[in-house]
C-alpha cells in the first residue's frame, strides 16, 4: 500500500521545499481557475519548471482547476487545459462539470481527480463521480471515520483526504457570505472569509463562528489502517516555514507508521511542532465527532504570527563546523535553537558565536534576510532550516 | 421546452391554503434530509398531497451514512412525485427522470449544464448568485428544464457544524435555534438558523427577481416562503406574477445587478 502525502505551494520555491521536506505530490494553481486567486501562483512557464523538478524526484503535481465557472470563464479554457495536458501534469482537480466535459471532449488523457467543493460525503457520490470517469475523490472535510471507511470499503475510487490546516465553516463551496458582504467571489478563489469576521446581534456579546484548524496527527495512524491513498495539508497561501514544517513533521509520523516504529513520544513532539507553527489552534474537527464549543472561535480572528523560522543554510564547511545561514528572524548568541531538514533530524545546539557579511562577531541576527555565519558542532546541508528550540 | 411556471415552497403545511392564489404545484421539504425551511413533510404527507397537486420533494441535506435510510423509503414514493436533490449520491437512487439536481451556489455556466442534460439529467436549479445576464444566457445556450430561487430568503451558507448552539453554550445564553447578524464593517444584516444536522446563513432581505420577470422565459421559478412573515408572505401570494412585487415587499435583488468580482485586483 503506497500512502500519499500532498502539500500545498503557492510558488515555486515553497514546491520545492514540499518535494524536498517530504511530500509525495503537490498541488499548485494557475493565474486563473483555482481557488486561491489571490496566492501568487503560477504560469504555465512555472507550471513546467515545477513538474520537472518533482517528476526529476520522483514526485506528482496535481494543477487545481476548480473553481466555479461562470459563463465568462468557460473562453479560454480549453486551451489552458492541453496546455497542462502538454506540460505533463499528473492530474486536474475540478469541481465543475464544465471542466469535466471540456476533458472529455477534448480527448485529454491526464487524470481528473474531483475536488472537495463537491462535498462528497457517501459511497453514493463516488460512485457517481467514478462513472464519469474521476480518478480519485478529495472527501469533504465533514466526512467522519464511519463515512470514510464505507467509502474505502466499497469502491476501488481513490480517495484523498485533509489532515491539516484551515477549515471552512460550511460545507466547502456551499458559501457566497464573501459575495454578499466583501463582492468577493468565494467560488471564484476571492474568499474574504467572512466567517472570521465579527457580528453583532442582540445579546451582549459578538457573534463569530470561525472555525479552528484540522489536526489529524491523532488520527493518522488510525486513517492510515483505513487504506486511504492520499493525505492531504490544506495552505497554498502558506509560508515556505510552514509547508516545510508541515511536510516534515507528517513525513515522519507516516515513515514511523509504515515502519511499525511510530510511538505516542514521536507524536507528542510533532504535536508541539505543529501546535507552534500554526496561526490558529486546531482540533480533528469531525473525524471523531461533530465539533463542539470548543470547535470554533467566539470573537474573531484569533492568529498568531509565528517567529520560529530563524535562519535557512545556505551552506555548511565541515572542517571548521560553520553554517552560512540566511536570517529570517532573530536570533542572538547564547540561543539554543535547532536544525532540521530533508536529510537531517532535528538537533539542537547552542549557538556559540555569529560572524556577519563584513566577518565582525555580533551579538545576535537582527536584520532581516542577512547572510551570516555560526558553529553548528554536526553537519547540516543547504536547504536545512534552523528553529527556536521546542522541548 | 415548456413555458414559465411558479412553484411554492410552502410556509404552512396546510396545502389548500394556497389554492386560491392559483397554485397546484409545490416543492416538499422532506423531514430530515432538507435543512432551512418552515414545514417538513414526511412521505404519507406527501404521498397524500401528491394525489390531489404536482409535488416536488426537496432535498437539501447532504448525506452521510445515512443515504442508505433514503434508499429504504424512496420506492414507497408515488411514481409522479420528482425529486430536487443536492447531494449527487442521491443520483445513485433515485430514477433520473425524476431528478431535478440542486448544488447551491456552483451550478453557474452553460456548459456545466449542457454536460448534465447530455449525461440525461435535463432539470437543474441554477445558483442564485447570479446576474441576470448570466441567466439570461444560460436561458438561451441551453435545453434543459432551469428551475430558479425567484422570491426567497436565499441561502447564503449551509454547515454542518451546530453554529446557535456553540455560541450560546460558550456564553451561557439562553436556547434560540437562530439569531439576526448585522456584519461590523458593511452593516451588511444576516440571518443564521440551526436546526438538526447543522446550520444555514440567509439574506435578511427577500430576494425578489420579479423586476426581471419578462426575461424568465420558460424557466420554473421558486418561490419559496420560508422564513418570511405573514404580512411579506401575504403581499409575495397576491403579487407574484407582477414585475411590481420587488417594490411592494423589503426585498433585494443583489446578485443579479452586482458583478462579483474574484480577485483583489480586480476591486476598484
Amino acid at each position: 500500500m503506497k500512502y500519499e502525502l500532498l502539500l500545498p505551494a503557492g510558488d515555486l520555491d515553497r514546491l520545492k521545499f514540499a518535494c524536498l521536506y517530504g511530500a509525495d505530490a503537490v498541488y499548485i494553481g494557475g493565474y486563473n481557475y483555482s481557488l486561491r486567486a489571490n496566492a501568487n501562483n503560477f504560469s504555465l512557464d512555472e507550471i513546467d519548471e515545477a513538474v520537472k523538478f518533482a517528476h526529476e524526484r520522483g514526485k506528482k503535481v496535481y494543477v487545481t482547476v476548480n473553481m466555479i465557472f461562470h459563463n465568462e470563464d468557460l473562453k479560454d479554457l480549453d486551451e489552458y487545459l492541453i496546455a497542462l495536458d502538454k506540460i505533463g501534469i499528473d492530474s486536474y482537480i475540478v469541481s465543475d462539470f464544465a471542466v469535466i466535459e471540456a476533458i472529455k471532449r477534448l480527448n485529454i488523457k491526464t487524470k481528473f481527480f474531483i475536488s472537495t467543493q463537491k462535498s462528497i460525503t457517501n459511497l453514493e457520490a463516488v460512485k457517481f463521480y467514478k462513472n464519469l470517469g474521476a480518478y480519485r475523490v478529495v472527501l469533504a472535510r465533514e466526512c467522519n471515520r464511519d463515512d470514510i471507511k464505507n467509502i474505502k470499503d466499497n469502491i476501488d475510487t481513490e480517495v484523498e483526504v485533509f489532515i491539516h490546516g484551515a477549515m471552512c465553516t460550511s460545507y466547502s463551496g456551499r458559501c457566497v457570505m464573501s459575495n454578499y458582504v466583501t463582492k468577493r467571489d468565494s467560488n471564484r478563489g476571492g474568499c474574504s472569509q467572512v466567517c472570521r469576521f465579527m457580528f453583532e446581534n442582540d445579546t451582549d456579546y459578538e457573534y463569530a463562528f470561525s472555525s479552528k484548524d484540522l489536526n489529524m496527527i491523532d488520527y493518522l495512524s488510525d486513517m492510515m489502517d483505513l487504506n486511504i491513498e492520499s493525505y492531504k495539508i490544506e495552505g497554498r497561501m502558506k509560508s515556505l516555514y510552514y509547508i516545510a514544517t508541515v511536510a516534515n513533521a507528517y513525513r515522519t509520523i507516516m515513515d514511523h507508521k509504515i515502519n511499525g516504529t511510530l510511538n505516542e513520544d514521536i507524536i507528542k513532539y510533532y504535536k508541539k511542532v505543529l501546535n507552534r507553527v500554526s496561526n490558529r489552534e486546531n482540533t480533528p474537527q469531525f473525524y471523531d465527532k461533530v465539533p463542539g464549543v470548543e470547535g470554533q472561535y467566539y470573537s474573531g480572528r484569533q492568529e498568531i504570527s509565528n517567529k520560529d523560522f530563524l535562519g535557512l543554510i545556505l551552506s555548511y564547511d565541515k572542517e571548521k563546523q560553520e553554517a552560512t545561514i540566511e536570517q529570517r528572524n532573530k536570533f542572538s548568541v547564547n540561543d539554543i535553537v535547532e536544525v532540521f531538514g530533508p536529510n537531517t533530524s532535528v538537533q539542537q545546539f547552542k549557538i556559540e558565536y555569529i560572524k556577519n557579511e563584513d566577518n565582525e562577531y555580533v551579538d545576535s541576527a537582527s536584520h532581516a534576510q542577512e547572510i551570516v555565519k555560526i558553529k553548528v558542532p554536526f553537519d547540516v546541508c543547504e536547504n536545512d532550516i534552523m528553529r527556536v528550540q521546542i522541548s | 421546452m415548456q413555458k414559465k411556471k411558479f412553484i411554492i415552497i410552502p410556509k404552512h403545511k396546510e396545502l389548500e391554503l394556497y389554492e386560491k392564489y392559483n397554485f397546484n404545484t409545490f416543492i416538499l421539504p422532506l423531514k430530515d434530509y432538507s435543512i432551512g425551511f418552515d414545514s417538513y413533510f414526511d412521505i404519507d404527507e406527501i404521498n397524500d398531497y401528491s394525489n390531489k397537486y404536482t409535488i416536488y420533494v426537496i432535498m437539501n441535506k447532504f448525506l452521510h451514512n445515512n443515504i442508505y435510510s433514503f434508499k429504504d423509503i424512496y420506492n414507497k414514493f408515488n411514481k409522479n412525485i420528482k425529486f430536487i436533490v443536492e447531494d449527487i449520491g442521491l443520483t445513485e437512487i433515485i430514477d433520473k427522470e425524476r431528478i431535478v439536481l440542486y448544488e447551491n451556489h456552483i451550478l453557474s455556466n452553460y456548459s456545466a449544464i449542457n454536460y448534465l442534460n447530455s449525461i440525461g439529467y435535463n432539470n437543474v436549479v441554477i445558483n442564485n448568485d447570479l446576474t441576470i445576464n448570466e441567466i439570461k444566457e444560460i436561458i438561451n445556450k441551453t435545453k434543459s428544464n432551469i428551475y430558479y430561487f425567484y422570491v426567497a430568503k436565499n441561502n447564503l451558507m449551509y454547515s454542518r457544524r451546530n453554529l446557535v448552539t456553540n455560541y450560546n453554550k460558550n456564553y451561557n445564553l439562553k436556547e434560540t435555534n437562530s439569531y439576526n447578524l448585522i456584519e461590523e464593517v458593511s452593516r451588511k444584516v444576516l440571518n443564521i438558523y440551526e436546526e438538526k444536522d447543522g446550520s444555514i446563513v440567509t439574506f435578511d432581505k427577500i430576494f425578489c427577481a420579479s423586476k426581471y420577470l419578462n426575461e424568465f422565459k420558460n424557466i420554473n421559478l421558486i418561490i419559496n416562503l420560508s422564513k418570511i412573515d405573514d404580512v411579506n408572505e401575504k403581499m409575495i401570494l397576491e403579487n407574484y406574477s407582477s414585475e411590481s412585487l420587488c417594490n411592494l415587499i423589503d426585498s433585494d435583488y443583489y446578485f443579479l445587478e452586482n458583478e462579483i468580482k474574484y480577485k483583489v485586483g480586480d476591486l476598484k
